[in-house]
């Protein structure tokens, strides 16, 4: 009976492990080199005593290791896969206890294998989820995977540590004290591996709003060169009105001259006013980050069939706030009144960054509603225009700028406008 | 008296808009008087240094083929004639409307793209200048001064509800009716403002000419714009 159920931990030792990692059913091979080294393991438990897990763990771990090569994999689902094991080991014969199962008898052995074959494959099932989970939001990277298995490792080395050491020594202060000390490690890898995870949770923040930083200033480039192509026709009209004024001026033809102003001329500065020319000034925003949420906002606007135009009569080449904070905000006001707009399906907008000697004032308005709520309203925590739980209202832009102390801002709603101006005080 | 100047590179249009206010002035026997047409900014600037009591009407090019722009020769004269009316006169494409509100504070803009329109607006602008000009010296209004940015703003005690401490540092936030307006500021000086503000909360600075009702058992108060402003128990008294 023993060397069933110690044949079964070798097998289920492999299982488990290949359950939490791998994505292939074992082959034919792999389960008889199991099975045979489960029944060499359990038939050296009579000289070897609980130290027969040594061989145990080290043949799991090449059974596991040299298919595929792959230590990390072999180790980390390994060392769960065991972790699970030992754990599912007290919960069977707690669950036996329960049920007053005699621990001499022959069906004590059967109950045992079978739930701890139960909640140790159950277990790594779940664990091999919660990976798939991970795995798809993209939330690990290489670092954090190897801290994971070196914590798993360290963690059977402990477990099985203390059972050889309180076999071996029986319980003493010195085993409370390795305990404790394990435990400050623990402590120590736990706060490490926080760490990192914080780091390349950030990391890959940032490379998101790099990637749309990229796709934005993409797109300002391809609205610059159609807007170069369209002065450049405008140019060459403009030599031909300048010719054809010559001709009626030289057969002094005045009446021409008046009907070619109403019907050419005319039209010539309509187009002048069409959006190809509304957001020229974006060029003198400097900072790369600013011009490009803008860019992306307003081009995004004009696409909708909004009349949003940028202004700025100056070069704004440094804005003294943190430019994560700022493009955060800019983007909910520049959302919100493409919003707005979008729900009246009238109206403009128009965005301004006005220097005034060293403050910058960043204005944002937009027409709304003529019923629109009074502002303290809208600034109450979780209102929002659009129905509950919708968009991020004015409440977190508030806490937002709250952060930057050199920004204050200034809100108001007046003659079916909305206004929102922020101003960037020097440091 | 209101004085009217104007400042336009071009001589054909400078002269239009002469013509157009000299005989508005006339007509409507208003108390005011042009009295500089300048072709160049530096004239206007030593216009006001020579009369530094001036309250002017400015009519500015924004294009005045000179180094210093119509919107650079506005903030100057801001410098020197603090409650002037600044209008711009502009072509389309140099419209720049934000800064001219929120920069100089511009009254109005003319646009010399659309000539038939240009007579109307500049005989609104003068009207519209003239009314300010009295309600500007009539019953001189009680007024809190708020500096934002590098301007300082005069806010009229009626349109303010209450003063309210922001929860970060040294902020305040000025409540009024539809608009609410973030200074630096602490909630101690604002106290020291006197009538009709009253310290009410620890946080809160409220003028009582704006409050509606007091809800004594919420230690609330709700002001005329329905908005509503704490109250503590030891200030309650004070609002009896």
């Amino acid at each position: 009976m023993l060397v069933f159920i110690g044949t079964l931990q070798v097998l289920l030792m492999v299982a488990t492990a290949q359950i939490i990692v791998a994505n292939t059913y074992p082959s034919f091979k792999k389960i008889i080199t199991t099975i045979f080294w489960g029944i060499l393991c359990a038939l050296s438990f009579r000289w070897l005593g609980v130290y027969v897990s040594i061989p145990m763990l080290i043949g799991s771990f090449f059974v596991l290791y040299i298919p595929e090569k792959n230590n990390l994999k072999a180790l980390g689902g390994l060392s769960y896969g065991t972790i699970l094991i030992l754990l599912s080991d007290p919960v069977a014969t707690l669950m036996e206890n329960v049920l007053s199962v005699s621990a001499e008898s022959q069906l004590f052995y059967w109950i045992y294998a079978i739930l701890l074959t139960a909640f140790s494959l159950a277990g790594s099932y779940g664990i091999r989820k919660l990976v798939q989970l991970f795995r798809r939001k993209g939330e690990i990277d290489d670092k954090l995977k190897k801290l994971v298995v070196y914590l798993g490792v360290l963690t059977v080395v402990v477990y099985y540590l203390c059972i050889y050491l309180s076999a071996y020594i029986g319980e003493t202060i010195e085993l409370i004290q390795l305990n404790l000390f394990f435990f400050f490690v623990y402590l120590l890898i736990a706060f490490l591996a926080f760490y990192i995870y914080s780091k390349s949770l950030r990391k890959a923040y940032e490379v998101k709003q790099k990637e749309a930083q990229q796709e934005a200033m993409q797109r300002y480039t391809q609205e610059l060169e159609h807007q170069y192509t369209e002065i450049r026709k405008f140019r060459h009209d403009h030599q031909n009105i300048l010719s054809s004024l010559d001709a009626f001026i030289q057969e002094e033809d005045f009446e021409g001259l008046k009907r070619y102003y109403g019907e050419k001329l005319k039209r010539a500065s309509e187009h002048l006013e069409s959006n190809d020319f509304k957001l020229e000034n974006l060029s003198r925003i400097k900072v790369k980050e600013i011009k490009s949420i803008i860019a992306s906002k307003l081009i995004r606007a004009q696409e909708l069939g909004i009349d949003a135009t940028f202004e700025a009569k100056e070069d704004i080449e440094f804005v003294p706030a943190d430019s994560v904070a700022m493009v955060r905000a800019l983007g909910i006001l520049l959302d919100n009144a493409i919003e707005e707009l979008q729900e009246i399906k009238q109206g403009s907008m128009q965005v301004g960054f006005i220097r005034d000697r060293n403050t910058i004032h960043i204005v944002i308005q937009n027409s709304c509603r003529p019923d629109m709520p009074r502002l303290h309203k809208l600034k109450e925590a979780g209102f929002s225009t659009k129905g509950k739980n919708r968009g991020l209202g004015l409440a977190s832009l508030v806490e937002l700028i709250g952060q930057l102390p050199n920004v204050t801002s200034e809100t108001l709603i007046e003659q079916g406008q909305f206004k929102q101006i922020l101003v960037i005080n020097p440091i | 008296m209101l004085s009217v100047l104007i400042c336009e590179d071009d001589p054909k249009q400078s002269e239009r808009l002469e013509k157009i206010v000299t005989d508005y002035i006339m007509m409507e026997a208003l108390d005011m008087k042009l009295v500089l047409a300048a072709d160049n900014p530096e004239q206007v600037l030593n216009y006001l240094d020579e009369n530094p009591k001036t309250t002017g009407l400015y009519f500015l090019d924004v294009d005045l083929q000179h180094e210093m722009s119509g919107i650079a020769l506005a903030s100057e004269i801001r410098e020197r004639d603090d409650s002037g009316k600044i209008v711009f006169v502009t072509t389309h494409g140099e419209l720049s409307y934000l800064t001219f509100i929120y920069k100089v504070e511009a009254m109005d803009y003319i646009i010399k793209d659309v000539p038939e329109e240009i007579g109307r607006k500049v005989r609104d602008c003068i009207a519209v200048a003239h009314k300010r000009h009295l309600s500007d010296n009539g019953v001189q209004q009680q007024r809190f001064k708020v500096k934002v940015g590098e301007k300082t703003r005069s806010i009229d005690h009626k349109d303010i509800m209450f003063f309210e401490s922001s929860p970060v540092p040294h902020k305040i936030i000025l409540h009024m009716e539809n608009s609410q307006l973030e200074f630096y500021g602490s909630i101690k000086e604002l106290e020291e403002v006197g009538d009709p503000f009253y310290r009410c909360h620890k946080s809160f600075v409220v003028n009582k000419d704006n409050i509606k009702s007091v809800d004594r058992s919420k230690r609330e108060i709700e002001m005329v714009n329905e908005e509503i402003c704490l109250v503590s128990v030891r200030a309650l008294k004070g609002l009896d």
